[in-house]
Formats: C-alpha cells, sequence, structure tokens
C-alpha cells in the first residue's frame, strides 16, 4: 500500500539542456504532494523519473525505502494518471480497469471484485462495457483514476490530470480527488501549472523553476509567507515594492515611512492585493488609475508615487471607485519580505504582469 | 508528455542497446550490403581472366565491363530519359491528386467508401492488363511509344499512391487553422495555395519520393507502352538481365547504372521524406 | 443556385481531375479486359463473338490451373515470410538505438530495387556458382538448391526481401502512432515491455498490420520478373503466363481472363478483409 517517496540530487539533462539540475524531495505516506511550477520548469521530468519512463543521469528514487530508480516502469509498483488519460483504446472500461491486475496475475474473481469496487469509488459502474472513445473526457479520466487505484500502488503519481477538462468539471473532478485522497491516503505526486489546483488540493507544495525546487511548504506557508519571490509571484497575485530601511524605519517608493525592525538596507515586499486596504480620500497620495470589476471582487489599479499597486476589495459592499479618484492606500501591519532570487532565471511573463 | 515519449526508450540498459544496433546492421549488412557487394565484384570482373569457381573473389579486376558499358550513348540517353519521365509522372500525379485528395480528407459525402474502393483497385488489376488495353487505345490516338504515353500509363499506377498519402496528411490539418484564414479574409483558392498547400508539404515530399522511385523501377507499362522507341533505364535493364542467357558482369554494371541514381535520390529525399506520412497514406484500407 | 447544389457541384469539380482520370485511363482499358476476356474485343484482329472459352481454357486446362495455384502458393507463402520477418524489425526498431537514423534509410533501399534486379541478386548469391554455394562448398557443406527449384524458395526470397521494407514502413508508422502515454500508462500497471508490445501496441496497430499484408499480398499477385528469372519452370504463375500469352501467342482473350481471375481473387480477399473487420468494430461496439 501506501509509501514514502523519497528523491535524492536528480538530475536530467538533453543534450546541453539541463532538465533538471539536482532535486532532492521527500514525500511522506499518504502525503499528497504537488509539483508547482510554469511549463519547462522540470516537473514533468521529475514525475517521469520517478515513473522510470525516464532514467535520471545522477541521483537515486527510493519508494519504501527501496531504490527503485534501478528497476522498470512496471516493477516500481506505481500508479499514473496522465493528462491525456492514455486509456487503452481498444479494452472495455472494464478490462481497461483490469489490465494492471491481469499484469499481476490476480485470480479471475478477485479482478472481478477489485473492478467492480474501483468502478463503484469513481462513480461509473454502469459504464464497465463501454469504450474509452464513448466517453466524456470526465469519465475517461475517471475511468485512468480507477486504473491507476485499484493496483494499490505505493505511489500514485498525477501528470497535470484535469489539464484537458472544462472549468467546471475540473472543479468537480478535482473535489473528487480531494475525497478519494482522504479517504485513501495513497502516498501522491501531482503535477500541475494551475495554482488553485495545488492549493485545493496539497498537503504540500514544491515550487519550481528551471529544474529546481524554488521552496516547499503547505499552501499556506507558501501564500502568506513565501521565501522566495518565484513563489510570490507564481502562487495567486501579489505586490512587489522595492524599499530599503534606515535607522529602523522603511523608506517606501512614495515617500511614506513605516516603523521597521530589520537592519538590511535594501528589502523587497510583498505584499497580496487583497491585503491592502483602500479609502476614498481626495487628499490621499494615491490616483485610481483603472478598474476591473471581476464578481466576488473589485481589482483597482492604483498609482501611488512611481509605483503601481494591484489592490483587490472583496464584495459589493463598498461602492465603485472610479478611475481618477484620489484614495488612501492601508497597507497590512505586517509586512513580508522575499529574497530576490538569484539561483533562478525567473520568466518574465508573470512578473511583467504584476509590475508594469 | 514529448518527455516521456522521448525517453521510454531508454530506461533500458547502454549495452543491450548496442547489442542490438550490432545486431541490425549485422542482418542489413547480410542481405543488402553482401548482395550489392557480390554484384560490385562481378562488374569487376576481367573479361580475360573470368570468375569461377571455387574463387570467392575474381582473381583479377578490370573496369572493362564498366567502360564497354557505359560507353554505350544509349544508357545514357535511357538515364536521361528515366530521369524526365520521373519528374513528369511525379508533378502530373501531384496536380491531380491535390483537389481529390482533399475532398477525401475534409469534405463528408456518401459516395466516399466506393471512391475510396475505386482508387485502390488499379493497384489490384496487374499492370500488365492496364498497359495493354491503354497500349491499344494509345496506338488509335496516336500516343504509343511516345514519352506522353509512357507518363500518362504511369500515373495510372502512382496516382492511387499519391492520393492516399495526401489524403492522409491533408486529414492531419486542423479545420480550426483553415476556418482561421477564411475569417482573416482569405478566399478558398487562397486558403488553398498559401495554407492547405504549405501544410501538406510533407505529405508532397513522401509521395514525391515514392512516384518517382516507382516510375524509375517501373518495368510493365513502360515496356509495354512505350519500348522499343522510348527506352528506359529499367527497361534498358531487362535486355541485360531479362534474357535466357545472362551475362553476369555486363548485368552487374547496368545495375548499378540503375540502382546509384535511384539511390542517390532516395537519400536525398529520405531527409525531407517522413516516415509517418508515408506509412499513415497506406496503413488503412 | 442554392447552396447544397453548390456545394456538391464544388465536391465533384475537386473530384474530377484525379478520379476522373483514373476512370479514363483506368476504367478504360479495364473495361476493355472484361469485354475482351468474353470475346467482345480484341487487340489487331476481329472480335470472335461472346465466348466463355478463355474462362473455360483457364479454368480446365492444367497449365493455368496449376499456375492459378502456384500464383497463390508464392503470394501467400513470400507475403507470411515478409510479415515474419517485418514485425520482430519492427518491434526492434521502435527501441532506440545508436546508428538508429542511418538504419533506417538504409533499411528501405529495397523498396527502390526493381524486382530484375532483386532476382539478379539472387542469382549471384544462391544459383549454382554463386557466392554462397562456392562458400560452402569451400567448407565441405553442401547448398540447398533455391533457384528454379520446385518449392520456388529462392522467388520466396526475391519477394520477400522487396516488400520486408514496405511491411516495416507501413506496420512501423502504425505502432508509431500508438501514443506514448498510453504505452507508459501499461508500463507503470505493470507491464513488461513485452507485454505493453503484445497486449496494447499490436492491437492498436492492427488496422495497419493487416493493411500492409494485404497490400503486399496484392502485389505480390502481379510479380513477373523474379519468378520469372529464378523460378522453376513449371508451373509457372498467371503473371509469367500473361507475358507468354501477350507477346509470343497473342492470345489477348487468354491474357485478359487470367487478369480478370487475378483481380477477382485479390478483390476477393479485401471483400473478406472488409467483412471481417466489420464485424470486429461492431463487436467493440463502435456504433453508439
Amino acid at each position: 500500500m501506501a509509501d514514502d517517496l523519497e528523491v535524492r540530487g536528480a538530475i536530467k539533462r538533453y543534450g546541453a539542456v539541463t532538465a533538471l539540475g539536482g532535486v532532492s524531495l521527500r514525500v511522506e505516506q499518504g502525503e499528497f504532494l504537488t509539483l508547482l511550477g510554469p511549463s519547462g520548469c522540470g516537473k514533468s521530468t521529475l514525475l517521469g523519473l520517478i515513473a522510470g519512463s525516464l532514467e535520471p543521469d545522477a541521483g537515486t528514487i527510493q519508494i519504501g525505502g527501496r531504490r527503485v530508480d534501478i528497476l522498470p516502469s512496471e516493477r516500481r509498483n506505481i500508479g499514473m494518471v496522465f493528462q491525456s488519460y492514455a486509456l487503452f483504446p481498444h479494452l472495455s472500461v472494464q478490462e481497461n480497469v483490469a489490465f494492471g491486475l491481469r499484469m499481476r496475475r490476480v485470480t479471475e474473481t478477485d479482478i472481478k471484485r477489485r473492478v467492480a469496487d474501483a468502478l463503484e469509488m469513481v462513480g461509473l459502474s454502469a459504464l464497465s462495457s463501454r469504450f474509452p472513445r464513448q466517453l466524456s473526457g470526465g469519465q475517461q479520466q475517471r475511468v485512468a483514476l480507477a486504473r491507476a487505484l485499484v493496483i494499490e500502488p505505493a505511489v500514485l503519481l498525477l501528470d497535470e490530470p484535469l489539464s484537458n477538462l472544462d472549468a467546471r468539471l475540473r472543479e468537480q473532478l478535482r473535489d473528487e480527488l480531494r475525497g478519494l485522497q482522504s479517504r485513501l491516503r495513497t502516498t501522491s505526486v501531482y503535477v500541475t501549472h494551475d495554482q488553485a489546483e495545488a492549493l485545493a488540493l496539497s498537503d504540500r507544495i514544491a515550487v519550481m523553476n528551471g529544474g529546481r525546487i524554488i521552496e516547499v511548504g503547505s499552501p499556506l506557508e507558501l501564500y502568506r509567507t513565501p521565501k522566495y519571490r518565484f513563489t510570490a509571484e507564481f502562487l495567486g497575485n501579489t505586490n512587489l515594492i522595492r524599499a530599503h530601511a534606515e535607522n529602523a524605519q522603511l523608506h517606501l517608493p512614495w515617500n511614506e515611512r513605516l516603523p521597521w525592525h530589520q537592519t538590511s538596507s535594501r528589502v523587497l515586499l510583498s505584499i497580496r492585493p487583497e491585503d491592502i486596504g483602500i479609502s476614498s480620500d481626495p487628499g490621499g497620495a494615491g490616483l485610481i488609475e483603472s478598474s476591473v470589476f471581476l464578481g466576488a471582487w473589485v481589482e483597482y489599479h492604483v498609482r501611488i508615487g512611481a509605483q503601481r499597486l494591484r489592490v483587490h476589495v472583496a464584495g459589493g459592499g463598498s461602492s465603485l471607485l472610479r478611475s481618477g479618484d484620489a484614495v488612501r492606500l492601508h497597507l497590512p501591519l505586517q509586512l513580508h519580505t522575499v529574497l530576490e532570487d538569484d539561483r533562478v532565471q525567473v520568466p518574465t511573463s508573470p512578473a511583467d504582469r504584476v509590475l508594469a | 508528455m514529448q518527455v516521456v515519449a522521448r525517453a521510454s526508450a531508454s530506461a533500458r540498459p547502454r549495452s543491450g542497446r548496442v547489442w542490438l544496433s550490432v545486431g541490425l546492421f549485422a542482418a542489413l549488412g547480410l542481405t543488402l550490403g553482401l548482395p550489392l557487394l557480390v554484384a560490385a565484384m562481378w562488374s569487376l570482373v576481367n573479361p580475360k581472366k573470368g570468375w569461377f569457381a571455387p574463387d570467392l573473389v575474381p582473381p583479377s579486376v578490370s573496369t572493362a565491363y564498366w567502360q564497354s558499358t557505359l560507353g554505350d550513348p544509349s544508357i545514357l540517353e535511357a538515364f536521361g530519359l528515366s530521369l524526365l519521365i520521373g519528374v513528369l509522372v511525379t508533378f502530373l500525379s501531384m496536380l491531380l491528386a491535390l483537389p481529390s485528395a482533399y475532398a477525401l480528407a475534409r469534405i463528408p459525402f456518401r459516395a466516399k467508401r466506393l471512391i475510396e474502393l475505386f482508387i485502390l483497385a488499379p493497384l489490384i488489376v496487374p499492370g500488365i492488363i492496364i498497359a495493354i488495353g491503354l497500349g491499344t487505345l494509345f496506338l488509335r490516338l496516336g500516343l504509343a511509344y511516345s514519352v506522353t504515353g509512357v507518363v500518362l500509363v504511369q500515373t495510372v499506377g502512382t496516382l492511387p499512391l499519391m492520393i492516399r498519402i495526401l489524403t492522409a496528411s491533408l486529414e492531419g490539418i486542423p479545420e480550426d487553422v483553415l476556418r482561421a484564414a477564411r475569417t482573416l479574409g482569405a478566399s478558398p483558392w487562397q486558403v488553398g495555395w498559401r495554407i492547405i498547400v504549405p501544410l501538406a508539404r510533407p505529405g508532397f515530399m513522401a509521395g514525391g519520393l515514392l512516384t518517382f522511385i516507382s516510375s524509375f523501377e517501373e518495368f510493365d507499362k513502360t515496356f509495354i507502352v512505350g519500348s522499343p522507341m522510348v527506352q528506359t533505364l529499367t527497361t534498358k535493364l531487362w535486355s541485360f538481365l531479362g534474357g535466357q542467357l545472362i551475362i553476369f558482369p555486363s548485368a552487374a554494371v547496368v545495375t548499378f547504372a540503375l540502382l546509384v541514381p535511384t539511390l542517390i535520390i532516395f537519400f536525398l529525399a529520405a531527409r525531407f521524406a517522413k516516415d509517418d506520412v508515408m506509412a499513415a497514406g497506406m496503413g488503412k484500407l | 443556385m442554392n447552396l447544397a447544389w453548390k456545394r456538391s457541384l464544388s465536391l465533384w469539380l475537386l473530384l474530377i481531375p484525379g478520379v476522373g482520370y483514373l476512370l479514363v485511363f483506368f476504367g478504360s482499358p479495364l473495361a476493355l479486359a472484361l469485354l475482351g476476356s468474353v470475346g467482345l474485343e480484341t487487340i489487331g484482329t476481329d472480335a470472335p463473338g461472346f465466348t466463355l472459352q478463355y474462362y473455360r481454357t483457364m479454368l480446365t486446362d492444367r497449365i493455368y490451373l496449376d499456375g492459378l495455384w502456384f500464383t497463390l502458393y508464392l503470394s501467400t507463402t513470400s507475403t507470411l515470410l515478409s510479415l515474419l520477418v517485418a514485425l520482430p524489425i519492427t518491434a526492434l526498431i521502435q527501441q532506440s538505438f545508436p546508428g538508429q537514423r542511418l538504419f533506417n534509410t538504409l533499411y528501405k533501399v529495397p523498396l527502390v530495387v526493381p524486382g530484375v534486379v532483386a532476382a539478379f541478386l539472387v542469382l549471384t548469391l544462391v544459383d549454382r556458382g554463386g557466392l554462397l554455394p562456392r562458400a560452402f562448398e569451400r567448407l565441405g557443406l553442401g547448398f540447398p538448391q533455391l533457384v528454379r527449384d520446385r518449392l520456388a524458395l529462392g522467388v520466396l526470397i526475391g519477394m520477400a526481401w522487396k516488400s520486408v521494407p514496405f511491411m516495416v514502413l507501413v506496420i512501423g508508422g502504425a505502432m508509431a502512432a500508438v501514443p506514448k502515454d498510453v504505452l507508459a500508462a501499461a508500463r507503470t500497471l505493470g507491464a513488461s515491455s513485452w507485454q505493453a508490445f503484445l497486449k496494447v501496441q499490436v492491437p492498436l496497430a492492427l488496422p495497419g498490420i493487416t493493411a500492409a499484408t494485404l497490400l503486399v499480398f496484392i502485389g505480390s499477385t502481379g510479380a513477373y520478373a523474379i519468378p520469372n528469372l529464378i523460378g522453376p519452370v513449371y508451373p509457372l504463375p498467371l503473371s509469367v503466363h500473361m507475358y507468354q500469352n501477350a507477346f509470343e501467342r497473342n492470345q489477348w482473350g487468354l491474357v485478359a481472363a487470367m487478369g480478370s481471375v487475378l483481380s477477382l481473387t485479390s478483390s476477393l480477399v479485401l471483400l473478406a478483409y472488409y467483412q471481417l473487420t466489420k464485424g470486429a468494430t461492431n463487436a467493440s461496439g463502435k456504433g453508439v
């Protein structure tokens, strides 16, 4: 059943390109860990190494204390769910789920029972004799999930399993996945570039970029107190503000000073848009440049001094501020600083979107 | 996903892959290299000494057969004609095949299956039947024994392959791309010329290569419709190889005279012609 | 002009160059052959009028009957032989190995070698006085007769040699078209690479495999050069009879009858295949 997983110093190169530059990672028994990062960050490569479809150039992989990187895929006892579903088109739903059990020479009666249980679990008992092409995307992915789980894998690997589904279905299946995981407690590694999925599903998230793991932590830790600029920007929206500290005071770029505890002279602040308060004030230093109505909240683009900030205001309680309105901004009491991440190359797109 | 694809084969011990390579190339050497080597030795036999059992290599080599065979100007002429006919057949097949392939690939209609089967038919009927029948008609039309006649009769054999390969490659073009072109103001003709033709390039390459080669090596139809006025390299080869008495060294020289240009064209074109496109054209009936 | 009408007009306009060409330049000789095979049309001389004598001759005369069986024997055996060789090669070259690109180009060379050259190469290698018998003799071993032998082994070797690359190309394409994820899924579920090949890749590539097999079979029924040059003196395949009757005896009616019977045989094989696969797709429940 569920085992722990440990990757040590995994390196994978393709010619001159380093896809994975020495990654170490530990996933506890029964834990749900997400590898989160932009495309090309190495998350799928890492998953491929664990699955055994790729061979590492260096490093070891252990499942349940047993070294598996020297074993072929079929002897690692893993279950894998693919973005493309990867169902066997020539086999019925039933036979797709039974495939792994047949490979393990499970008796026919056991196969019948376990396949029925697995299909029941994903709510597809009624469709067991259909063929994959007769199913919707969501149903196909449920079959794939049943197929991967029925063999009771030591580790379940999920490679962007929801990316091919439409938004509503994606959320529904995400919740089902969560329910299954909390019941089965299968050790799982989930690859995605969607931060909402990562936040919703994971016990812990490993944020990856440029073939490295930037940092690992619980969704709450990583969202509230990221250590690195990359994490702050990739996980949700944020405002990055360069400031400098002097004589226990923090000098913000718009002539505002705040009491400050740290001594370092240059700091990079990360402030979530929803943490900034905003109020209409004709004498305020801020100026609303534009606003976007997003249903649950309103996003204001505020210029203050040389800085542009995004501010989210929840609900319809306050009346909408208009472009050109002068406002006063209220920064949160606890300011959070992040490290400029010089080890990794931060891709330009997400960063530039925030600080234009 | 590409990552998985690229490396699925690599999770295999390195030495195993080397042995696989050794085995495959050894098999190739035995079935392809050896026969060609023996033919090469035959072409270099010294006419004064011959090459008799039990010698495994000719006792003495000479280029006498090469000189006498290639000295024959009709060989060079035949080569030029083969080239010309090959090019003409290839372009004619492409031109004729493209519209039909487009219709088969992208327009749903009821008689499609029937037409697909009809296109398969020229592959089923023996070439000699088509050639004699067409030859008779051409005789009445004054097309027999002409390059035009040979091109027309060869095209009957190559057109089905070209249509199938182009159909397969046109099927792969996403409908959205064509729709996008239309919304951007392109007329159907412009879509055809600027989008479909460039995107079908792999199909043209693969189909063109196969067509050219099958024209180059075609015998029955060329012989029946064209011979003796139109002599391609292959019909010429027949006069050296087809008789009851084969003079091995001359036959070997002509073999190479035919094979070398074919192989050069083949190797050049093989770089551009993708296997999967060729296979897709044949891969379903 | 309404839209539907315009659509079907443009459809037929598109079909005319390719399909129209075949209708004229393939359809007319085919019609000529069918008419000729029943004596309604002939070449050079006057037509004798409707008669079934050519078919009767073909199906009763010992020489031609044996020829028909011999054609079927050559086609079936050489096709099976090619399949037997092509399948493992295709399986092996799915893996990556050093020199793969070179191999992928070189193995296709027989594709461009004319049949008559292939026959010549077989001759130089295995005919009495060929290289292999000479080598065997040196080792004090006998060498089986492979040229003009009763079983036509040399012919089978030559025909298979020419068709293996075609099979590898088509089957390899069908196998490569199986999504890598599906194979990876099979592997993670516990299938060895061999099991994944047999249980997933081969079944999914089956349409390509049968297509290649059938095309090779059909092509081989018309093979002329190889059996003519290195095959046994008797029986002769129908293709060789056709040449002899056309060029030595000027018996167009008989040639046309043999051509029709050969075409009919191939068509029946194809028809059987369609019938079979139709049943198979129904069984797998496609029609929902």
